[in-house]
């Protein structure tokens, strides 16, 4: 019951606001959104996608204009576009647990200092590494002591080429990306020591692995406390923080359906990618 | 005196101090690459000394508040990003650190998108990110830019004069593994002159008889740990006069 008060706060926000009306337009006539009591109401109103924050410039679908923060440049395939973080709310986010020595390596650089603003906020001190340098970058691990690593699979895959005992042992790995790939990802880490965050550069973090079903080799996810996740299609995404452009039913390009088995999680939503 | 070796050899021991603190914001993995030839150096530094407003930045520079990074290193750009987030008093700036990979026809887009006030980083580096801006509408609200790490060519000055006409230009002298040891820009100087930065103590050896010596620099690298005379591995000399604001030169 509390993500939906918190996404009827979130509603009268976008809907109110006097700095932006990208929602107010984006909705339209559809629905009013204090009709929104469930998550079935929610999924009535209009989704938004990659193309709607590629064609808006941030300036104009910024709810939060102040607050210091970073903007990243997130590539759409063909253009780039960018959004805005806030610290304030950056650190509401949900990247995983952390070590007392992470590495965060990206194999994007705006992703990388993200988590890295993200790990001082959770008073973390990161070392943040070079994907442009790997040999580097494994000398800097070792260096730190680095007993945590927070990144995506290409720089972790890169890091182990290097050294295969880069990282101390009993490590924690978290993954954060759009879709895994555990054969590639087994390779190189033991999955019960390995976080998976469904994230995307637009939207942040989403949903993280269910370690039950990740024992048994499934993709399997529940949303977090931040997220409230439609996924009998293609993955649908609600932010219920106050990020500068708040997402509200961002479609992604990953199909997911409701996940049947259950799990010791004691959580209401599972999900799998398929 | 300290070289590289014996910096590079504090490794973890300013983490015991950060404990102590509980604020991990006060401090930064500092690191050089070693591309000169010499071994990488790893350090652990307290940036708290850079805390609160210090007369470090220019009056052009005070009024920014957008800041583009055109850092080389990712560490740089998180150093960067850490003293304007973290330590300067509560004036909100947003940053923007470019990356190689956004050096293309779509920058100017995002420069139009994200109205710049500030640039800071490598002369070579923003001059290539120019060379995509055709609209100079787009950099009219830059008021400032801040190089270093390199010297500026003076076809990048023609560049910058005809893109960025009202920006002021400054000069800093900095090391990755030091951090700022200028300090505050002054138009009375020339290039390569600088003002020392207060919070390092800057001296200068093994003088010959123009005054021309080792530049070493001595600071706390975390509140137990004090480095004297770090040996930069650059040459400098004191100016004999002050500028006319009364600061000592180097």
């Amino acid at each position: 019951m509390q993500k939906i008060i918190r996404l009827q706060n979130l509603l009268t926000f976008v809907t109110e606001s006097s700095h932006s009306s990208f929602y107010k337009k984006h909705f339209g006539t559809s629905m009013n959104h204090k009709e929104v009591r469930t998550y079935e109401d929610l999924a009535l109103l209009p989704s938004i996608s990659k193309n709607d924050l590629l064609q808006t410039p941030l300036s104009d679908r910024l709810y939060i204009p102040t607050g210091r923060g970073l903007v990243k440049v997130v590539d759409s395939g063909t253009h780039s576009f960018l959004i805005k973080r806030v610290l304030s709310e950056l650190r509401e986010e949900q990247f995983g647990n952390l070590g007392e020595r992470p590495t965060v390596l990206f194999s994007n650089g705006h992703e990388s200092l993200e988590k890295s603003l993200w790990c001082y906020e959770q008073n973390t001190l990161p070392m943040i590494g070079e994907s442009t340098n790997i040999p580097i970058t494994e000398y800097f691990v070792h260096r730190y002591e680095s007993d945590s690593f927070l990144g995506d699979i290409k720089t972790l895959e890169s890091i182990f080429e290097q050294s295969k005992d880069a990282f101390l042992p009993g490590s924690q790995f978290t993954l954060c990306e759009g879709g895994f790939d555990l054969v590639r990802i087994k390779k190189h880490v033991p999955l019960d020591s390995t976080t998976l965050i469904l994230s995307f550069p637009e939207v942040g973090a989403c949903a993280h692995s269910c370690p039950y079903h990740l024992k048994n080799n499934r993709l399997v996810f529940h949303p977090d406390k931040n997220s409230i996740i439609e996924h009998d299609t293609n993955l649908t995404v609600t932010k219920l923080i106050a990020m500068p452009t708040p997402i509200i039913r961002y479609i992604t390009d990953v199909p997911s359906k409701t996940e049947e088995y259950s799990c010791d999680c004691k959580e209401e939503v599972s999900f799998s990618l398929t | 005196m300290t070289d590289k070796e014996k910096l590079d050899s504090y490794g973890l021991k300013p983490l015991e101090d950060m404990k102590k603190s509980g604020c991990s914001k006060d401090y930064m993995i500092r690191v050089s690459s070693g591309t000169s030839g010499k071994k990488p150096v790893f350090m652990i530094q307290n940036k708290s000394r850079d805390l609160g407003k210090e007369p470090l930045f220019s009056n052009q520079f005070k009024d920014v508040r957008r800041i583009v990074f055109f850092g080389g290193m990712l560490n740089a750009r998180l150093s960067s990003a850490a003293r304007f987030l973290f330590y300067l008093g509560e004036d909100e700036y947003t940053i923007l650190a470019v990356d190689n990979v956004d050096m293309n026809s779509s920058l100017e887009g995002l420069f139009r998108d994200f109205k710049p006030e500030g640039f800071i980083g490598f002369p070579s580096f923003i001059a290539r990110a120019l060379s995509f801006v055709n609209d100079k509408r787009v950099l009219e609200h830059v008021k400032a830019v801040r190089f270093s790490g390199e010297m500026i060519s003076d076809a990048q000055k023609e560049l910058f004069h005809d893109k960025i006409p009202q920006a002021t230009l400054e000069n800093i002298y900095a090391s990755a593994e030091v951090g700022y040891m200028s300090g505050v820009s002054c138009s009375h100087l020339k290039e390569s002159q600088y003002h020392p930065y207060e919070r390092v103590n800057i001296e200068i050896i093994n003088q010959d008889e123009d005054g021309v010596g080792d530049l070493v620099v001595s600071y706390n690298l975390s509140p137990s740990i004090y480095i004297n005379q770090y040996v930069t591995g650059d040459t400098a000399r004191f100016l004999k006069s002050p500028c006319v604001w009364r600061h000592h030169n180097i």
